[in-house]
């Protein structure tokens, strides 16, 4: 068996992922390039006489300096271990896709051409000469399609023989004369430093005239460096002269030129572009008074089938785990480990893995319009309020709805963004979306002291006094993120956003394996955080309410009361809250544990009340006593800002590799929380409710 | 003779120094400064009365002139990659509810970018 290391390179949305799926299936694995925070897939498979080790490269647009991606890749590409790049190119958008191409051919890589998307460009009426294309760029290109791999067999035969008989695709280059020879001037120099040549000296010159950082500090490490910046220098000046743009405007200018002359040659196109479907389809969905109208409609169609679709199989887990502890219950009788099992740990995670149904909805349809290509378009026409009002760019708005479901795979979502200090703003206003976890505070709360009258109708919509409270929340939540956005827009993260420039893909028909995979990857951040932290979080708090403080030994002593190790917690920072009408030890409590997992708090309340889990009335009747209507108010306001759970937190310390992000986040939170808190509670004292 | 030579030549460097100072004045001067300001007018003129991917409507087409120096070095940079070079078509498609971003073609596909950063690009 012989050993191939793989890379997959292209632009973005041009099916790379899809042909690195159809290739590993399952047998993937997903982490970070080593000291970055660049996302690295790599995958085995077997063909033939081969095993195949494939490393998924982040997509690009270009090989720059400039971004990590891009360093990532190019670093790859010259890395002795790889055998074959297999550009995925996209038919339909042959232009720019050679660009990369160009590059990847100035650094002499090994390349085979994977054409995707064909299909697209027949019905753009391009025909495209494979073989000439082939011809001039001097290396194989072989049409597949990725969705049904289609092509792969030839695909893979191509690359095994180009594995065999690797080719310096450097040598098919070629950007006219004039610069040519200008390039030589400064190749010569290279060539006469050895250790300069692991890379086609034409890359070296190249790059050397882009001023790339990198390549730049390389350089001025080589005996020859200050003849060659001379010259480099030198041939700037002259074009500058001669084309009136400064280097890295010509080179652009040649490598188009360069494609563009092997377009001309290999494809045939309709005189007149005709409007392709995705046109047709934005005529609607971008036009300027249809697009908002359709967003609102999209995510409320959203956010309504996943909650009632996924209504049935929540109760069907909350029930499958109520008669799990009662299983084991029965089974090990009273006692500390039959309480640890039902109360500590079937509690405490159950609790939070009865929402997975609507979470795996919730990425699902998410999924689906990611890959549909939708997502772009909201993006588009949010970009302006999220520039305006909260300095970030229209992409961000991804990571905030995925906030309404769980911030963990939100915060992993502002990994797309590449400007720093926008990432950590997206990160720090995440947890103001109220997530999942925090329905059932709402519902417990608004069943209790909220009247179910119906307030107004729209239509077949009735909206009680409940549902107004509730979406109430979800919408200060909304509001409250804008504000501190722009407060610390003008503070901590001053400085100007990145530009946005985002491409609007092709509207495609999401695969199944390509939804299904991607729903898996959001929805793995949140497993994660049930199994680990919140599950040792669980247990601190059980073992919290289960240890009795100040009690004489042999007295009674309830878990849970007052007189546990929580209660006494509780009991201490209650005062605190006293100014937002919860200064009650079981409200402390409740914040407390809150931190552990928002779903926690409605279940502790029970604890708290000495019933068992799925006696509401029990538990209402004391939420009744320790509360008002106002007061319940302020406390749900104080849950929806404050501090997120463990796993959100954990999440953020995850992606900033540090543990300042996360503090400022808490401090952010908690202070938002409260004063907002206490506005509502006495606003509303003073407006004489209660 | 040596002498008066001398002083003539000290005389001479003074008076040099009184057209200096006599110039610094001058230039000083507001007539002075409109023109020089006019200078860097018509230099610039280009500039402020081009066109660029701002003021174009929806459903023009218009190639690429140049980049003005006001624009970010690492946009453009971007730009060039995405295919926004010298002579490139763009066709400008449509524009967002607000206003702002502008959705355009080039070389084939569909790219947005806002107002504030098309504005760094001429076109005709």
């Amino acid at each position: 068996m012989k050993e191939l290391i793989v890379g997959l390179a292209g632009n973005p949305n041009v099916g790379k992922t899809t042909v690195f799926n159809q290739l590993t299936g399952m047998h993937q694995h997903v982490g970070n390039w080593p000291g970055k925070t660049v996302e690295r897939a790599e995958g085995h498979f077997s063909h033939g006489d081969y095993n195949y080790d494939v490393i998924d490269l982040p997509g690009n647009y270009a090989l720059s300096a400039h971004s990590m991606e891009e360093i990532v890749s190019r670093d790859f590409i010259v890395d002795d271990d790889s055998d074959v790049i297999i550009n995925v190119v996209d038919a339909a958008n042959l232009e720019r896709n050679l660009y990369l191409t160009v590059q990847m051919m100035e650094l002499g890589a090994n390349l085979v051409m994977a054409l995707n998307m064909n299909d697209f460009a027949k019905k753009k009426e391009h025909i495209i000469d494979i073989k000439l294309m082939s011809e001039l760029l001097g290396f194989p290109v072989i049409e597949v399609n990725a969705k049904n791999k289609d092509g792969f067999e030839e695909l893979l035969s191509t690359v095994e023989k180009a594995s065999s008989n690797p080719i310096d695709t450097s040598e098919k280059l070629s950007y006219g004369n004039d610069i040519k020879g200008h390039l030589m001037g400064i190749q010569e120099l290279i060539e006469k430093d050895k250790d300069l040549l692991d890379v086609p000296s034409v890359w070296t010159a190249i790059k050397l005239l882009e001023k790339d950082s990198i390549v730049i500090e390389k350089v001025q490490k080589s005996s020859m460096s200050s003849k060659i910046m001379v010259e480099v220098d030198k041939v700037s000046k002259h074009l500058y002269d001669v084309y009136g743009e400064g280097p890295e405007e010509v080179i652009a200018n040649a490598r188009y030129a360069f494609i563009g002359g092997l377009i001309a040659e290999a494809v045939k196109k309709p005189a007149v572009e005709k409007p392709t479907t995705t046109d047709k389809i934005d005529r609607f969905v971008t036009n300027r008074i249809l697009a908002p109208i359709i967003f609102v409609v999209i995510i409320f169609l959203l956010f309504h089938l996943t909650f009632t679709i996924s209504a049935p199989f929540c109760d069907l887990i909350d029930e499958g785990f109520v008669v799990l502890a009662e299983m084991v219950a029965e089974s090990l009788g009273e006692g500390v480990l039959s309480s640890f099992i039902c109360d500590g740990i079937i509690g405490g995670v159950g609790g939070v893995l009865v929402f997975l149904p609507q979470i795996i909805l919730l990425f699902l349809f998410l999924s689906i319009l990611e890959d549909s290509g939708y997502l772009a378009r909201a993006a588009f026409t949010l970009d302006i309020i999220m520039h305006k009002v909260v300095g970030l760019h229209g992409k961000a708005f991804i990571p905030m709805i995925l906030g309404f479901g769980c911030g963990v795979p939100a915060v992993m979502a502002t990994r797309t963004m590449e400007n720093e200090s926008d990432r950590l703003l997206a990160m720090m206003l995440i947890p103001f979306m109220s997530c999942t976890a925090r329905a059932p505070i709402y519902a417990m709360f608004t069943t209790v002291f909220f009247a179910a009258i119906p307030v107004f109708a729209l239509g077949p919509i009735v909206v009680t006094q409940q549902s107004l409270v509730v979406t109430g929340l979800y919408l200060l939540g909304i509001v409250v993120a804008l504000i501190v956005a722009a407060i610390l827009k003008r503070t901590i993260f001053k400085g100007m956003s990145a530009p946005f420039v985002m491409e609007l893909p092709t509207y495609k028909l999401p695969s199944v394996k390509g939804v299904l995979l991607h729903t898996w990857e959001k929805t793995k951040g949140f497993l994660r955080k049930a199994g680990t932290i919140i599950l040792v979080a669980s247990i601190i708090i059980w073992a919290l309410s289960n240890i009795p403080v100040g009690v004489a030994p042999g007295a009674e002593f309830e878990a849970g009361s007052a007189e546990s190790a929580l209660g006494v917690i509780g009991s201490a920072i209650a005062p605190v809250f006293a100014p937002l009408g919860f200064g009650q030890w079981q409200a402390g409590i409740a914040i407390i544990t809150g931190l552990v997992a928002k779903e926690v708090v409605v279940s502790t309340f029970s604890s708290l009340a000495g019933v068992e889990e799925d006696d509401d009335a029990g538990r209402d009747e004391m939420v009744q006593e320790l509360f008002t209507p106002l007061s319940s108010l302020s406390f749900m306001v104080f849950t929806l800002l404050y501090i997120p759970c463990f796993a959100a937190i954990g999440a953020i310390k995850q992606e900033t590799n540090s543990f300042k992000w996360p503090l400022v986040m808490s401090g952010i939170t908690l202070v938002t929380a409260y004063i907002v808190s206490l506005l509502v509670y006495n606003v509303g004292l003073l407006a004489g409710f209660t | 003779m040596v002498i008066i030579r001398f002083f003539l030549i000290i005389i001479f460097i003074k008076f040099l120094d009184v057209t200096k100072y006599l110039y610094i004045c001058l230039y000083k001067c507001t007539i002075i400064q409109f023109l020089a300001y006019l200078k860097i007018y018509f230099n610039n003129a280009g500039d402020i009365m081009s066109k660029t991917l701002k003021d174009v409507e929806p459903g023009e087409t218009v190639t690429i002139v140049k980049y003005h120096d006001t624009g970010d070095a690492g946009l453009k940079r971007h730009l060039l990659g995405m295919g926004f070079v010298k002579g490139a078509e763009l066709k400008v498609k449509k524009v967002a509810t607000l206003g702002n971003p502008i959705e355009l073609s080039v070389k084939g596909y569909d790219i947005c970018l806002r107002k504030e950063e098309a504005q760094h690009i001429e076109v005709e």
